[in-house]
Formats: C-alpha cells, structure tokens, sequence
C-alpha cells in the first residue's frame, strides 16, 4: 500500500511543485506560529534571552488580570455598541438604493463603499482631527449650535462611542453592498406573485425580503462579529486605547503585553483566550442562526 | 521528446535554485561590509556623525558602508526590530539607539558589550545617576549621548498678561497656587500646564519622583509601590493639579498637541530638552515668546534637577564584528570637544537645533554660549547644560518599563476622576505584586 500511495505522489509530483510554495508559506508563517504561541503561553519569556516554564501560570494571571477583563468589556462593548445598529442602518441604505427609478443611486452607492477601501489608518488619523476638543470641526459645529463640546477621545465614555462612530461609518458600505447585491438576487416573480394575492409592502418584506436575506444577514453579524473582537487599528489610532485603558481592546491589550512590556509567554496566552473567545461566540451565533443561515 | 522536454524543466529548475542561492550568499557576504547605526528621528545628523568619523579614520574604516537609519515608530520601533534580529541571530545593528529604562534588560540578555574601557577617562565628569541608570552588575552599557534634562518652558506673553511671576514657582505648592489664579483669572480658558491623556513615558511622575529622590525600588530590590510615602506623595501632586485645574488633560504627539504649542491653551510645559527642537520646527510663530526655567522642587531651595527615561542612549550590540571601531565611534563622536563644536557648527549650517551634550568639557566654547532668540535672548544651552550638572535619575532595572506602564495607567484614571489618588496607588501596588512580584533581581 505505500508503495502504490508514493507511485501516485511521484506521478503528481509537477502538481505538488507547483502547490508547495503555498503550503511552505502556510506551514511557515501560519502553522508553526500557532503551534509555536501555544507553546509559549506555557512559558515566561521577554523575548531576548531564554524562556522558563510556567506551567499555567499565564492562564491563572488571566482570571485575575483586571486590565485583560477591561479589554473584554471594551470589546464587547464596541461590538454590541455598532453590530445591530450597523446591520439595520444597511438593510435600510441597500433596500433605498435598490429602488429602480432613484436618481444618482449610481452616486450614492460609490459614496457610501468609498470609506470601506479608502485605508483604515489615513481616516482614524482624520478622525482624530475631526473630533478633537478643542480644535476639532465637529465641536466647532456642537458649540455653534449651542451644544456643549464633546470630549470624544478623552474621556473614558466617549472614547468608545467616538471608536463605536467610527468603524459604524467605515463598515456601513460593505453592509449595503452585500445586502444590495441579496436584494438585487431575489427571484422578481415573487414579488409580483405578491402583488397578486394582495400582499403590501410590510407583507412583502417580512415574508420576502427578509426571509430571502436572513442567510447573508447571518453571515454579515458572524464576520462582523469575528472583525470586532480582532479590532485594533481603530481605537490604537483614535485613542491609543485610553483613556486609562477604557478603549483598549482585547487585541490592543495583547499588542501591548507582548511589545510594550515585553510578555510574550503572556501574550501567547491572551491570544488562546482572544482564539476561545471568538469561536465560543461564533458557535454561539451560528447556533441561533442556523436556521437562518442555511436557509430554509 | 517527452523525456527531453522533462530533462531541460529540471535543469531550469535546478538553474534557478543556483541563481536564488548565489544571490543570497552574496546578499550575506555584502552585509559583512556594513556598519549600521539604528535610531529614530532624523537621521541626517547620525549620517553626518558616521561620515565624519569616516573621514577621519580611513585606515581603520576601509571601505566599510557605514549607515545611519531611521526605525519608524520611535524607540517602540527600534525594540522590536531589534528583538526580531536577535532572536533570528540576523540583520542585527553595529550601534543601537534605545531609551535608558530598556538597557539594563538588554544588558542582561547579553545583547549588548559593555563601553567601561572608553568612558572611564571621563566618568569623574559625567552625572553618575545617569551611567548607573545604564550599568549592569557594575558595568556601563551604554552613552546617554543627549540627555533629556527636565526643565520647565514657559510662555513669557501670558505670564505677563496673568501677572505670574516664574521666579515664584520654586514649589509644586506654589505652582498649583499659580496654576488655580490663571485658571480663574483667565475665567477658564488658560491652564498652567498640561498632563498628558495617555501618559506613554511617564515623565511627569519622573519628575515628581526625582525631586523627592526615590525610585520605584530601594537598593536591595524591593518594590516601593504602596510602600514608600513619597511616592503617594507624588501621585497626590498629580491629583491636585487635575482637581485645581492647574493643568489640563490632553493627547500626545497628535496634530491638536503640536496645535497647542502655539495656541497658549497652556502657559508653561513640564519638559524635558528635546522640546526645543519640536517648538522651534512646529510652532515657529512663537519665537521669542518661551523661555526656560528649572523644575519647581518639593521645598524651597530644592529644585528639581533630573533628567527624563527616554533620554536616548547608544549602545554596542555584543555580536557586531566592529565593536571596538563602534565604541571609538562613540568616544571621539560626544567625548571630544572639538568634534562636538564642529557637530554644533553642523547643525546651525543645517538649520537644526544645537543638540544637548552630556560631555560639558566644550560648554564654554562660543558656539554654546549664544543668546537664542527663540528663547528671547536667554542662553538656552548654557542654562540646559547647568541643569544637567548634579542631575538625578529613577534606577532602572529589567522590569522598569513594565512597572511604569502599570503605574501610568493608574494615572490615567485619576485623570478621568475615576480613582483618588490612593485607590490608585493600591490599585498600582496589587497590579505590580500580581505580575512582577514584589521584588526584582538587581
């Protein structure tokens, strides 16, 4: 039997050449990472001289660390905080734009999905312009309207609302576009088959419209899902994740254990903490979803 | 035919396998010949520094590339490119700019060769604080070529228009008497200083701490947080001036912070003397209108004289081939007068500022002794230079940044009125016993 298995892998052997450098690449930067940060979340190490054993001494430190249950809360926060009003706000811009005889739709669509490929560091930095106290635009237009200046990045409330802001308007586009392209893909007999037996425009989107979006609604709140909880661009950015850490996110917080101070064996652990996470919420969701998701 | 066609796909194959390993053997070999000196920051005055040594030693040099590079993201930047080097044992530096907290743990690492040999002619005349704050286990590992002497900069323009009289801020009590008139004189809009939102390198509590000459742990390794009342001492400062509104909470390093420098939001600033060419390259509009001072102190007669934890140092890594050419570098680059007066010349015909030297042996040379309009005439590097002398500085020790992170962020949150300047503390003390322990090997 192995001599027939490696007869067929010397008979493929052009298929394999050719397939190899991606796999070197994945086992390189990807599979031996992941293994290699395992084995480090069981060890003390600085990252300059020689790793201790720990045992599980990183995971206990992440029970009690109260930095890393903030970053949690931080996370979850922003999440819920954008998710559902996101999705919404989307399914509402894509059924507008999808309207036949709307003028400049062509426009408007371009205009909505310009902040999604437009980079995420170029317009925190321009955020952090906009909503700054004392010199930022918003502000000058709050204070002109009687309305108190906002502390939007330095205070411990705002800076996440000013995050939550954020990445709201950036990912709004990508939203409209998927719920545009699943409007745009619903059979049109339906709707006049409708139209027939008398259904109005309610009755058309809850037993049309929805039903037929629910599979890439599901998938939307999953990724999206899966996006937020990796968030570190926008709030190290914004608000470098203060103040007195009530912006850092869970990423941030692990950024910061393994480069500013120099934890990797810590780190490593945070990072099998951030990988449960999300698989946790992600079975979660697809449990709830299921239905939904596959489709009928 | 099939069999030829197969024959020359592996003779290209294998063709292209020699070409790919010829060129990285000679990738290797042409960085054999490279002397490389990473930092951060501009790296036309490092350049001019290599060239200039190069210049003078042609027999020793040879025909070595020797080359300055700014690493991006500051010293954060030049720790992890370093890091990363080490660990693959490649591409490593000949010289290394790092902050002093972090030398002691590269130090202990091995990462870096000890310079004794080349400073000990000069130590009698060199801050002492500041070569133990780099020395490991009696060695010194590294040259603080620029210290950050604190000092504080403040706008003459609004000291007058207020009535504040810099003379009088001798203590940090009569600062934040200062600082509470001008808030309410200036019927909310003016503050007397700032602190920083997200305080990335701690150089205010530095001051603090530095004026009441106590560090974050005693000499046998144990950690004072929580322990020692002089600390809480300046924790309480920190809460006092957010509570009086003498100083105003605000970003770092963004475009509103380099807005501020000119817009008199605040009156003075506590720095350090890197500022000066910051001011004069981002708020050159108001030339004229600084002038510099030294620190308040915690009793009259007593002011502060420190410097702060991102003064840069150079440093030998331990694995460059040309350590002894790298630490004559060093030696005849910032220990030698007459090449510090040329370097300064340099700077001038550059448009730069005059940076600060920590060797003083050329402070009464002309070139430092000129009125700098900047400041309105003052003689901003004769007055750095006598607050360098007698300077004190926090010990460093492997885990310093570590803890200075915990209690940053514990200063943040008295910021945000979140925590009183004691829960803060003890909220410090159990974060530090938690990771780090409560006491560290020395």
């Amino acid at each position: 039997m192995p001599d027939r298995l490696l007869s067929r892998i010397w008979r493929s052997r052009n298929a394999y050449f050719f397939i190899c450098p991606f796999y070197l690449s994945f086992l390189v930067f990807s599979a031996f990472p992941i293994l290699f940060s395992f084995y480090l979340s069981f060890r003390r190490w600085d990252g300059f001289g020689e790793s201790v054993y720990a045992g599980l001494a990183n995971y206990r430190l992440l029970l009690l660390d109260e930095r890393f249950h903030q970053a949690i809360w931080n996370t979850i926060y922003m999440w819920l905080g954008h998710i559902f009003i996101a999705i919404v706000a989307a399914f509402l811009l894509a059924a507008t734009l999808n309207i036949k005889d709307l003028p400049g739709k062509g426009l408007f669509r371009v205009a909505f999905y310009l902040p999604n490929v437009t980079g995420v560091v170029p317009m925190a930095l321009a955020f952090t312009l906009l909503l700054d106290q004392q010199y930022g635009l918003v502000n000058y237009v709050l204070t002109h309207l009687g309305l108190p200046a906002i502390p939007w990045l330095t205070n411990i409330h705002w800076a996440k609302n000013a995050i939550i802001i954020f990445i709201f308007w950036r990912g709004l586009g990508w939203l409209m576009v998927v719920y545009l392209a699943g409007l745009q893909s619903i059979d049109p007999d339906l709707f006049e088959a409708a139209l027939v037996d008398g259904a109005g425009p309610l009755a058309r989107l809850r037993h049309i419209t929805l039903p037929s979006l629910m599979p890439l609604i599901g998938f939307t709140f999953i990724t999206s899902t899966i996006g937020s909880f990796r968030m570190f661009t926008e709030p190290q950015i914004l608000t470098q994740g203060g103040p007195a850490g009530y912006s850092t996110t869970i990423n941030q917080y692990l950024y910061q254990t393994a480069f500013a101070q120099s934890q990797m064996g810590y780190a490593a652990a945070i990072s099998y903490a951030l990988f449960a996470m999300i698989v946790l919420v992600s079975a979660a969701q697809y449990r709830l979803l299921r239905r939904q998701v596959e489709g009928y | 035919m099939r069999n030829s066609s197969h024959a020359w796909r592996r003779i290209l194959i294998t063709a292209a396998i020699a070409v790919i390993s010829a060129l990285a053997v000679l990738g290797v070999s042409a960085e054999e010949k490279q002397f490389n000196y990473w930092g951060w920051g501009d790296p036309t005055l490092k350049q001019y520094d290599l060239d200039t040594y190069k210049a003078a030693h042609k027999a020793e040099c040879g025909d070595l590339t020797m080359t300055a590079y700014n690493i991006p993201n500051g010293e954060n930047g030049v720790m992890t490119k370093l890091l990363t080097a080490w660990a693959a044992k490649a591409g490593l530096p000949d010289i290394v700019q790092q902050n002093a907290p972090t030398i002691v743990k590269l130090a202990s690492t091995g990462v870096l060769e000890p310079l004794n040999d080349i400073l000990r002619p000069f130590m009698s005349k060199l801050p002492k604080d500041l070569l133990d704050a780099v020395s490991y286990k009696g060695k010194i590992y590294a040259y603080p070529w620029r210290p950050n002497t604190m000092m504080l900069y403040y706008r003459k323009d609004i000291f007058d228009k207020y009535g504040i009289d810099p003379n009088k801020l001798d203590t940090w009590d009569n600062f934040i008497i200062a600082g509470e008139k001008l808030y309410k004189d200036s019927g909310g809009k003016v503050y007397l200083t700032y602190l920083p939102a997200t305080n990335g390198n701690g150089q205010f509590l530095e001051a603090f701490l530095d004026g009441l000459k106590v560090g974050f742990i005693d000499n046998k390794g144990n950690i004072l947080i929580g322990k020692d009342q002089r600390i809480a001492q300046a924790f309480n400062l920190w809460e006092r001036m957010i509570k009086t509104h003498t100083a105003v909470v605000r970003s770092e390093w963004d475009a509103p912070w380099y807005a501020s420098l000119s817009s008199g939001e605040y009156a003075c600033m506590i720095s350090a003397a890197w500022l000066d060419a910051n001011l004069k390259q981002s708020a050159p509009q108001t030339k004229g209108l600084w002038r510099i001072m030294e620190l308040p102190g915690w009793k009259k007669g007593q002011r502060t004289h420190c410097f702060q934890a991102g003064s840069p140092v150079l440093s030998v890594v331990s694995s460059s081939p040309y350590k002894q050419l790298a630490k004559d570098f060093i030696r005849d680059t910032f220990l030698n007068s007459d090449n510090l007066v040329k370097r300064a010349q340099w700077q001038k015909d550059h448009n730069q500022s005059v940076t600060l030297n920590l060797w003083q042996g050329a402070a009464s040379n002309p070139i430092f002794e000129e009125p700098d309009e900047f400041y309105g005439g003052q003689k901003w590097f004769q007055l750095a230079m006598a607050y360098s002398k007698n300077g004190v500085n926090l010990p460093y020790f492997k885990e310093f940044t570590d803890v200075q992170n915990i209690l940053n962020q514990e200063l943040d949150k008295i910021s945000a009125g979140l925590l009183t300047a004691d829960e803060a503390l003890k909220e410090a003390a159990r974060t530090i016993e938690l990771k780090i322990g409560t006491k560290v090997t020395l």
